[in-house]
């Protein structure tokens, strides 16, 4: 029984009561003796009118909404938190019951996905190139095929579209750098490439400059090309390993990124006869996205499962270790606000991060996707686009509760003050672990749970040498641990 | 053996011989064995392989028998031959001029050029200078990033189109005059006095010409400073004659009627202006302040060396000295106000009447001064009880009389060896009253041994535990009247009556003062306690009661504003009070009774529907005093908060308050609830965003620049009403390095731009 509620109801009860008591004679003759008293009194005494104005209460139009006076003193409303902690808590289970990033998938490709590519000047095109040299031009909003060619023999191995020349490129195994028209609404340019350039080594990966009409190729070395030449107009080299991506920095924009089979990442800088440096790291980097909206951050997705992110400016050390991946991770990209980026997995699953932080935010994965190899971040930040091995592209939510359709002003206040008391209330237990649930796949589950075993027994080893060494170990934080060396 | 010995060849036997012989030989015989062995070693091997050694030091010789220079131990440096002493020789030869220059020139040095660095480091090096390039470059997207980072909200695509309109005023604050034409009007219209500006109701020339005078005044004006120019120049002369006067006592009878005017307007300002006369006086005791930096009175100057010497034998310089001196301590003596005066001289504050017993303004509580005052009170009796003390020793040791001198060897001995003297402890017991005293304060100050000070406990007890009916005070009362007539009676045990009277006379004011109750002390270890069993001399005792006050005095004021003991009893008492349970009373008046007022709930009604308490479940700190155990934790509850502070948290009472601040609109107006609710990110579907480019840069540039304008001048506008709202922005506080880092930024972007409107103007 709460007593102070009883204490409470009892006491008003008893007042109650003494009032009924309390003859009307007797509170009559208690306000004539006040009034009497207001009047004696030569100091000014205010009284107060009840003043009823019918604007404050009545509605303009038959379609207003009600008013409700509220008092918003905070002593009558005691039980603030506690009312905001249970609207906290429904709006996280809201927002998890609404949880639904899965909108469709794109299939149509006879072998498995080994890149996408997209459009900034139509936000709904969308190319794939598959591993047997097909390319597609798909319309995302109407998920469907816009048109299909074979473009390469073997693997066409990147797309990048060139918004300078508005024109479409892409390597493939046959070593050819093919450009394609693409203006076309329905995308019939694609029919035959307007240009092709027959290389002498393999390419993998592909990259316009974003203003000039430039490209980059990487494969054994890393070459620039012009687009009306039929040889490179530049080489870099460094050392005699491979590089399997490339990306050109889309803000400063002379400045290039590579990642080598050496374990090494490549910064190079368009106008130097030379690259500019190299930072080794423990394991091989698959990818490497450029922020878009912070020159000198970049991403790569790294073989050793994590992803780093960099500063340009300092290789010593990642700024960041993005974990949570159980297996290699493939491809990364950025989304258009570089507040977050989407990694895809040889574990296949897709993960999304807030840039700066080092645990993924959301992971997104369905019973028949398979290995990915390629991620992208739709150009109006809405949508993800993944590919995997088999032969399908999948399109997700970027924000998985986010509601799609026509959002009314008021809906929308709602789900704006729903993020907010989530963000609010963020740290306390119930609602964090809530909002941080995720179902995984079996596999993902072992895995992880593998990785954590494995790393604790590290720890644990790390903590044993150290205590049983008499010489001082050094302490190697935890970012800088996969970073070999920076080259000069 | 034997046969093998027999069988060896004869001939070999003959040489081991000789081999020892040559042993035994001299040095020829050395000689020739090195040559053996030489031929020995010869016979097998390449004869390049000799090594040749030398066994004694010689220098090299030539085939022409000079010593070469350099080899020898010598200095070669001395014995060198250079060029230029070569040179020397040709020099006296004309024909042979061009030859000297030709050496000179080849001895010039010639810069060569460097070795090239080899490939791979060549790159490095390129590749490093490439690389700090690319990063001073790429470092200024720094402030922008930053900005982005740590903005509110962030509208995606970021460069939005400029949707404000522009206003007469942005406008005109912009504008630059281009054409000649606009040049020639702009430098019309800026410098002159007919143009209005827009603060001002006036034009200056219209200003100038209101509050310009006429004629008449100007000459009345000028009149007025000539007259007082002259006024002044007199003054000015006056003072310079008054100055040239060397008479001495001149001076002094300027000076004391200088004083006496200065002391004549101080009595007058004492009554009329008190707060002036203050500050007057001030300035008189400046005069002690510069006397005492001088030296005029110290003796130092070579008058006072002089009488100094003089002083020995003449007695009229000795005094003039003395008097000297005598001038120099009176002047420079500090005026000092006796405490009896300082307490007349501020007038008591009228305190409010209140019930606070701390205060000391209730009638229930003892009047303010004494409570005030009431250590410098402790402090006389205990010096007067002191004096009494030693009057009644000294007393006693005149009645004594011829053990006067036995006491002086006493307190020798005493000293000497404590326990062994009869005699002091004689007296000790007669006049014993003080060092028994002693001891027993000594006792009540630190520890909580009840023996002594009951009198002064209980004056404290009434001082600091509140007093809330008569009935309390009186029966506290009646406690110290008995427990007096007990210390009296110990006392009529111990020594004379007259003595007692007087001692506990002190006591008794002494009690009145006193104000802090030395039980609720927390005790103390004892070992700082002087709690001896010698006994001790009278000159002894009063030092260490001089001490054991003191520390009385400290520890008195320590503990004079808390209670801390009985505020946690309190505290306990409360908290053990809220956790029991409490009978729960349903009673209703009126309900099966008669109502009305002054009716009581009939018995029988109490007992049906009072549900009685049941009784309080045993608490874990019944029997410890000093704890509270808190045995409300409920573990489901802890388990829905929050454990550590969370991250970008600095503090407990930033996250609390966060989470005290409510969000929806149940509690905060509508509006406030949208502008927290924003989100940090905006897109549009379906707009594409594109990266960052030189534009965005810019506009942020600008964009801070001019939120801190507006900031500055919003600063300015607050800080100061002053019609000048316009002011330069030199006069502005100082931006930080950042602002100053973008503004840069912005300069260098728009460079080109710049320099092309200034050669227009040029043009």
């Amino acid at each position: 029984m709460d007593k102070d509620m009883l204490k409470k109801q009892i006491e008003n009860m008893k007042f109650q009561a003494t009032m009924e008591r309390w003859p009307l004679s007797k509170s009559i003759a208690a306000f004539q003796s006040l009034t009497m008293d207001i009047f004696n009194d030569d100091s000014k005494m205010k009284v107060r009118m009840l003043v009823r104005n019918p604007d404050d209460y009545m509605r303009e139009t038959k379609r207003d909404i009600h008013k409700l006076p509220r008092n918003y003193d905070p002593t009558l409303h005691p039980l603030e938190a506690p009312r905001e902690y249970t609207r906290a808590l429904n709006a996280v289970k809201l927002e998890r019951v609404f949880a639904l990033p899965f909108i469709g998938s794109l299939d149509g490709h006879r072998d498995g996905l080994s890149c996408l590519g997209k459009n900034p000047d139509h936000l709904s095109w969308l190319f794939s190139g598959a591993c047997d040299g097909e390319l597609k031009l798909w319309d995302v909003a109407k998920r469907r095929v816009l048109y299909t060619v074979q473009a390469h023999d073997g693997f066409v191995r990147a797309v990048a579209y060139s918004q300078e020349s508005s024109t479409l490129y892409t390597v493939g195994d046959d070593k050819l750098i093919k450009q394609w028209k693409c203006d076309a609404e329905d995308g019939s340019d694609l029919k035959a490439p307007v240009n092709t350039i027959l290389t002498s080594g393999m390419l993998t990966g592909i990259s316009p400059h974003r203003s000039k009409p430039v490209l980059a190729t990487c494969g054994e070395a890393c070459h620039l090309w012009e687009k009306s030449r039929a040889q490179p107009i530049k080489t870099f080299q460094w050392g005699v390993d491979s590089l399997q991506s490339i990306k050109f920095n889309q803000v400063e924009e002379n400045i290039l990124a590579a990642c080598g089979s050496d374990r090494s990442i490549i910064l190079y800088d368009m106008r130097e006869s030379v690259p500019l440096r190299k930072v080794v790291l423990k394991m091989r980097s698959n990818s490497i996205c450029w922020n878009p909206m912070e020159a000198f951050i970049f991403t790569a997705a790294n073989e050793d499962y994590n992803l780093y992110t960099f500063d340009m400016r300092n290789l010593t050390s990642p700024l960041n270790v993005h974990s949570d991946h159980v297996s290699a991770v493939i491809d990364v990209d950025y989304s258009p606000t570089g507040k977050e980026f989407v990694s895809a997995s040889y574990d296949k699953t897709v993960r999304l991060y807030d840039a700066r932080q080092a645990h993924s935010r959301d992971i997104y994965h369905t019973k028949r996707m398979q290995r990915l190899t390629c991620a992208a971040w739709s150009l109006d930040d809405r949508f993800i686009y993944s590919g995997s091995d088999e032969m399908n592209i999948r399109i997700w939510k970027a924000r998985a509760a986010e509601k799609l359709g026509v959002v009314k002003p008021r809906e929308r206040t709602a789900l704006q003050v729903n993020a907010k008391l989530v963000e609010k209330f963020v740290h306390h237990p119930a609602i964090k672990k809530i909002q941080r649930h995720r179902h995984v796949p079996k596999h993902v589950y072992n895995a992880r749970n593998e990785l954590r075993s494995g790393r604790i027994a590290a720890r644990r080893k790390d903590y044993n040498v150290r205590t049983h060494t008499k010489r001082q170990l050094p302490v190697i934080p935890e970012k800088t641990k996969a970073i070999v060396s920076e080259q000069q | 053996m034997s046969k093998l010995k027999i069988l060896q060849p004869a001939e070999e036997n003959q040489e081991f011989l000789d081999i020892d012989e040559t042993a035994s030989n001299d040095g020829d015989d050395e000689q020739k064995h090195e040559k053996l062995l030489n031929a020995i070693a010869k016979l097998g091997k390449n004869k390049k392989m000799k090594i040749t050694q030398r066994t004694e030091p010689v220098s090299k010789i030539n085939e022409h028998a000079l010593v070469q220079i350099g080899t020898g131990e010598e200095d070669s440096k001395e014995k060198k031959v250079k060029v230029n002493d070569l040179l020397r020789v040709i020099a006296k030869k004309p024909r042979l001029g061009a030859l000297s220059k030709a050496v000179k020139k080849a001895n010039l040095r010639t810069p060569t050029l460097k070795v090239p660095l080899e490939k791979p480091q060549a790159l490095r090096v390129e590749r490093a200078a490439g690389y700090d390039k690319v990063k001073e470059e790429i470092s200024r997207w720094d402030d922008t990033v930053k900005v982005n980072r740590k903005a509110e909200q962030l509208i995606f695509p970021l460069a939005q189109p400029a949707l404000k309109i522009c206003s007469t005023k942005d406008f005109t604050s912009k504008f630059k005059p281009k054409t000649p034409l606009e040049q020639e009007i702009s430098d019309l219209l800026r410098g002159n006095k007919n143009v209005q500006s827009d603060d001002q109701e006036l034009t200056p020339a219209e200003q100038e010409a209101l509050t310009s005078m006429s004629l008449k005044e100007a000459l009345e004006r000028r009149k007025e400073l000539a007259k007082s120019r002259a006024l002044q120049s007199y003054q000015e002369a006056k003072a310079r004659r008054q100055n040239k006067i060397k008479s001495k006592t001149y001076h002094r009878l300027l000076k004391r009627e200088k004083m006496k005017n200065h002391v004549k307007e101080f009595e007058a300002l004492k009554e009329h202006n008190p707060q002036k006369a203050l500050e007057k006086l001030e300035q008189l005791d400046k005069k002690r302040i510069e006397e005492r930096m001088t030296l005029k009175h110290k003796g130092a100057g070579k008058w006072a060396k002089l009488q100094a010497i003089r002083s020995k034998y003449d007695e009229n310089a000795r005094e003039s000295l003395a008097d000297q001196l005598r001038i120099g301590k009176e002047v420079t003596r500090k005026v000092k106000k006796s405490d009896d005066e300082s307490e007349e001289d501020i007038p008591p504050i009228p305190m409010e009447k209140s019930d606070n017993p701390w205060l000391g303004g209730s009638e229930s509580s003892r009047p303010t001064n004494e409570i005030t005052s009431g250590y410098r009170k402790l402090w006389d009796t205990v010096n007067k009880s002191k004096e009494i003390k030693k009057s009644i020793n000294e007393s006693t040791i005149v009645t004594n009389g011829k053990q006067k001198k036995n006491v002086s060897e006493g307190i020798i001995k005493a000293n000497a060896k404590p326990r062994n003297t009869k005699q002091t402890v004689e007296i000790e017991d007669e006049g014993g009253d003080p060092s028994a005293s002693d001891s027993d304060d000594n006792e009540s100050i630190t520890s909580d041994s009840p023996e002594m000070p009951e009198e002064y406990s209980e004056e404290l007890s009434e001082g600091l535990v509140r007093k809330s009916t008569m009935e309390d005070f009186e029966q506290q009362d009646e406690e110290i009247k008995e427990k007096k007539t007990q210390r009296t009676q110990k006392s009529k045990r111990k020594s004379t009556e007259e003595k007692v009277s007087k001692v506990t006379k002190n006591e008794k004011e002494a009690k009145l003062i006193t104000d802090i109750d030395p039980f609720k002390f927390i005790s103390m270890s004892e070992a700082t306690v002087l709690n001896s069993s010698v006994p001790v001399t009278e000159e002894g005792n009063e030092e260490e009661e001089d001490e054991e006050l003191q520390r009385r005095m400290t520890l008195a004021e320590a503990f004079a504003d808390d209670d801390v003991i009985e505020e946690f009893k309190e505290e306990k008492k409360q908290v053990v009070n809220a956790s029991a349970p409490k009978d729960i009373d349903l009673t209703l008046p009126g309900w099966g009774e008669w109502g009305g007022s002054g009716l009581k709930i009939s018995k029988r009604k109490k007992s049906k529907f009072i549900i009685k308490a049941p009784p309080a479940p045993k608490r874990r700190d019944d029997n410890r005093a000093n704890v509270i155990i808190n045995e409300d934790k409920n573990i489901n509850m802890r388990r829905q908060q929050v454990n550590d502070l969370p991250f970008p948290f600095r503090s407990t009472a930033a996250f609390e308050s966060t989470i005290r601040a409510p969000v929806t609109s149940t509690f905060i107006p509508e509006t406030a609830v949208r502008k927290l609710a924003t989100p940090k990110v905006i897109t549009k579907i379906g707009t594409v965003i594109a990266p960052m480019t030189d534009e965005v840069l810019i506009s942020t540039a600008h964009r801070n620049i001019e939120s801190n304008d507006k900031m500055e001048l919003e600063d300015v506008k607050k800080s100061s009403k002053d019609k000048d709202k316009k002011r330069k922005r030199s006069d502005l506080p100082a931006t930080p390095p950042i602002k100053r880092k973008m503004r840069k930024n912005e300069w260098k972007i728009t460079d080109k731009p710049a320099t092309k409107s200034l050669k227009k103007i040029n043009n």
